[in-house]
């Protein structure tokens, strides 16, 4: 229905906000976006089941981080209730420190912090429904078509697998074997393995007699020593750039500079060796006005909540301690993080289904 | 087109080369069969055409190969995949992307050819092999044949010179198998593609093919000429073939069509006599039934797999199960060994209800042989495989001598199991269940890609077991095999029993279930080539 890129911008748009932000109101208008979006669009997917799946483990998720931060924390100033302490200590150090004071504070930042993990699991959700997987391998730069190729391959193996292991299990059943201990495994474990194999060497085969693998780039051996040295440097530099940056904070413009830099370069080599695939794609996605004006959304918001981050972090935090107040709500940032909706907005009439 | 020159070639870590001094030559637009046993090299000679054998293999390679201009051996598979298209033996294991269209695909974007030339391609092979309907389907939802035409799509979108075919459809039923074989056919007429091809069932391919080659094996002398010629030499040859060698018909048919007119001027007696394969049945039915099935239903997943399924069979009856794929043969037999339990309805052994028992238990007295042998084997020799399943149903391990001979697998005893040949697989799977002795055999599909070699021992074991007081029941769809062994034939449709009845009067006349010797003489009394030589001496 959508570009895949334009799934991957609307990914980000809406991923950012909710892993910078603490601020219930904003998770708030995400979680009803997000969830407007699934409920429009991501309906029509094949793999609709699995969102309910990433909703239990979100709840389940945020009740853990709601009981262990009320019940362990107990700073804050507005004393619900207290219950019997109960700590565990060896030595000086504390383990565990349960029950004493409850606090309406730990509460909250408890539940915030649940909210929080509530979104951002609910954003992959209705992303992993959303978009159309193999579109998403497919798409992936050309320096990594092979590890793409190999990905789509054994997503495909896993069912296969399945269903060969019942025929395994059958077979032995028969044969009068029963499972008591762990050296009966073996009758199993041997012919899924051997049964892999040789499907996976009958696999290899057929792509080879199709020519794959022909595409690898004749590189000069020169070049080819060039990429290899450069790529191990490029990603030391990188991390050398990301400590600079956190532990020398007067120069924090070398640590930036040197990240750039490995970045840069790193691009650079992955861009060239890309470049010497000679790989055709038989896939053309449709870029439509549709996807314009949802990228265009999405940037928007990417930018906006960035800047934010950059120059007014506050207006992003709410910080329940020492004592509990109304979050702080900006309108601007209100009204960007509607961004997730447009999707729906902008997407063709549901009945019409075939329509991709 | 295609030129051996002096091949000789041996695989890694073997002493007998496989290819010794092998001369060929196909010429373009040609339909060139190839047949032999199994194990005679002929998906190691088809394998020369791409360079497969010797690049994915290894081993020793001596001669030359010459197609289209091109050297194999110099340019090894991948840089052959323009000028050779080859589809393999199993429709499961060849596709790498999930979408057909995309499987059509995958070959031109390798190639790096422009998505202009690539849509054009596309569209045109989905209309050359009629399969246009399929294109958005996914691979995995699709049938065998329909799987296999798929994969003849994704090599033809490179425009070989040459499409070499690997045993195509010996994974497949009949139907399917017509379907592929009919769209070579097809490509072969239309297009005057160079088709090289290897095949297990003559009688369907024969009349196609413009020369056959012939491949003994154990490095013997190959044969290649007309089909006519090379029928006549050749020992196993398709029912019909067999005949018409017999009572010496001349030319040899190679088609019933072709062998009516033989079989018309042929005198027989008038149809008064008694029919042979009516005594048995007539015998069995003084005995009580040993399995018992009454009203069995059975439905996973919402569809409904068993309707009412009523069936009885006696001490040393042999009874085909025929039908469709997803007729619900191997669900019924499933339920016999106790695999699967009804969901209504009961399954009697021997006057005793399976409810309850457990399957390790009925396993002692029903053998269950299951499709793919690859499923069970396991140890490192057949010894150790036959001793597995002797100790888990608590019997003592002994010597298996008459057994492997009977299945023709004395040399084999000490095998690594999987490295036997895929026939020889099969009856290893075979012995490793009947090693217990037990009184119903129960066969699913024991014929899928066996040669007639194979086909014959595998007739002559069980009418021996049969002989011994067994109750058999073989689920196929080999009608050759069927019209030779069994006494009763038990058609399938949409989990309902259709037709139950004496194998000579289920067998004839009938469109699909008629054996060619039956279709050849429009007559019950003849099955096979044993019934007509016997009525034409008398």
């Amino acid at each position: 229905m959508y570009h895949t890129t334009t799934w991957l911008l609307w990914l980000i748009a809406a991923l950012l906000p909710a892993m910078l932000t603490r601020n219930p109101l904003y998770l708030i208008i995400l979680l009803l976006a997000v969830a407007v979006a699934y409920n429009t669009i991501g309906r029509l997917s094949p793999v609709v089941d699995s969102w309910r799946l990433f909703l239990k483990a979100g709840l389940i998720l945020a009740s853990f981080s709601i009981l262990f931060n009320t019940l362990t924390v107990h700073y804050g100033e507005t004393v619900l209730f207290t219950l019997p302490r109960f700590t565990l200590r060896i030595g000086q150090v504390t383990f565990l420190d349960l029950g004493g004071r409850i606090t309406l504070e730990a509460l909250t930042f408890g539940l915030v912090s649940g909210l929080s993990l509530i979104v951002i699991l609910l954003i992959f959700a209705t992303f992993n429904v959303l978009v159309d997987h193999h579109q998403l391998l497919r798409s992936t730069p050309a320096f990594m078509y092979q590890t793409a190729m190999i990905a789509s391959i054994a997503i495909a193996f896993v069912p296969q697998m399945v269903a060969s292991l019942q025929d395994i299990r059958e077979a032995q059943a028969i044969r009068g074997h029963r499972f008591r201990g762990l050296r009966d495994l073996l009758p199993l474990f041997v012919p899924l393995l051997t049964s892999g194999l040789e499907r996976a060497i009958q696999l290899a085969e057929s792509m080879e007699a199709r020519g794959f693998g022909s595409e690898a780039s004749p590189q000069t051996g020169r070049r080819r020593l060039l990429h290899r040295i450069l790529i191990p440097v490029a990603l030391f530099g990188l991390l050398a750039g990301v400590f600079w940056y956190s532990y020398y904070s007067s120069s924090r413009w070398v640590g930036a500079l040197v990240m750039l830099g490995s970045l840069g370069t790193l691009l650079a080599n992955l861009v060239t060796i890309g470049r010497g695939v000679r790989r055709s794609r038989y896939r053309r996605e449709l870029w439509r006005r549709r996807d314009t004006i949802v990228s265009a959304a999405s940037m928007v918001a990417i930018v906006v909540i960035g800047g934010f981050w950059l120059l007014n972090t506050e207006a992003l935090l709410f910080y329940p301690y020492p004592r509990v107040s109304l979050p702080s709500f900006n309108p601007l940032i209100g009204l960007v993080l509607m961004a997730t909706v447009t999707p729906v907005l902008t997407a063709p009439q549901m009945r019409n289904k075939t329509d991709d | 087109m295609i030129e051996l020159r002096n091949v000789t070639y041996a695989y890694p870590d073997t002493h007998a080369p496989v290819l010794r001094n092998l001369q060929l030559q196909v010429e373009e637009g040609e339909f060139l069969l190839v047949i032999g046993a199994s194990g005679s090299g002929k998906s190691t000679l088809l394998r020369c055409a791409n360079g497969l054998v010797p690049h994915f293999y290894g081993g020793t390679f001596r001669g030359s190969v010459c197609v289209a201009d091109h050297n194999p051996v110099r340019e090894g598979p991948r840089g052959m995949s323009a000028v050779v298209g080859f589809v393999f033996q199993d429709p499961e294991s060849q596709f790498v992307v999930d979408s057909v269209e995309d499987e059509l695909a995958f070959a031109m974007e390798n190639h790096n050819l422009d998505q202009t030339v690539m849509r054009k391609r596309v569209e045109e092979v989905l209309d050359q092999l009629n399969i246009s309907h399929l294109r958005h389907r996914k691979i995995n939802t699709l049938s065998g044949g329909e799987k296999q035409r798929v994969a003849i799509g994704a090599v033809l979108t490179l425009q070989p010179s040459v499409l070499v075919l690997d045993e195509p459809t010996s994974q497949l039923d009949p139907q399917a198998a017509e379907e592929v074989l009919t769209t070579l056919q097809k490509l072969n007429s239309d297009m005057g593609l160079t088709i090289v091809l290897s095949e297990h069932r003559l009688e369907r391919v024969v009349q196609y093919a413009d020369r056959i080659l012939y491949l003994p094996g154990n490095g013997e002398k190959p044969l290649i000429d007309t089909p006519q010629e090379v029928l006549r030499q050749v020992e196993l040859t398709p029912p019909l073939i067999s005949l018409s060698k017999e009572l010496d018909w001349q030319p040899l048919p190679l088609t019933i069509k072709e062998g009516r007119r033989f079989a018309r001027q042929l005198r027989l007696p008038p149809p008064a006599d008694h029919l042979p394969g009516d005594l048995r049945c007539a015998q069995g039915d003084l005995k009580s039934p040993i399995i018992n099935i009454q009203d069995l239903w059975f439905s996973y997943n919402g569809h409904e797999a068993l309707r009412d399924v009523n069936l009885s069979v006696m001490q040393g009856e042999f009874v085909a199960l025929m039908g469709r794929n997803g007729s619900g043969k191997t669900t019924l037999l499933k339920h016999v060994v106790g695999l699967l339990r009804p969901g209504r309805g009961r399954v009697e052994l021997w006057g005793e209800n399976t409810r309850g028992k457990d399957t390790e238990d009925i396993a002692r007295r029903v053998g269950y042989v299951p499709q793919n042998p690859s499923s069970l084997l396991f140890a490192d020799t057949l010894r150790d495989e036959l001793n597995f399943t002797r100790r888990s149903h608590g019997l003592d391990t002994g010597d298996y001598d008459a057994l492997l001979r009977s299945l023709h697998l004395e040399d084999h005893v000490d095998a690594y199991p999987r490295d036997l040949s895929g026939g020889e697989r099969q009856r290893a799977a075979m012995a490793a269940i009947l090693v217990v002795d037990p009184d119903i055999i129960l066969l699913d599909e024991p014929t899928r890609g066996l040669d007639y070699y194979q086909k014959r021992a595998l007739a002559d074991f069980l009418s021996g077991k049969q002989d011994e007081g067994k109750s058999i029941i073989m689920s196929t769809h080999d009608v050759e095999l069927v019209a030779q062994c069994a006494d009763r034939v038990v058609i399938m449709g949409e989990g309902q029993i259709v037709v139950d009845g004496p194998a000579r009067s289920v067998m004839s006349r009938s469109m699909v279930f008629s054996s060619q010797i039956n279709k050849l003489f429009h007559d019950e009394r003849l099955l096979t080539m044993d019934d007509v030589l016997l009525m034409v001496e008398r």
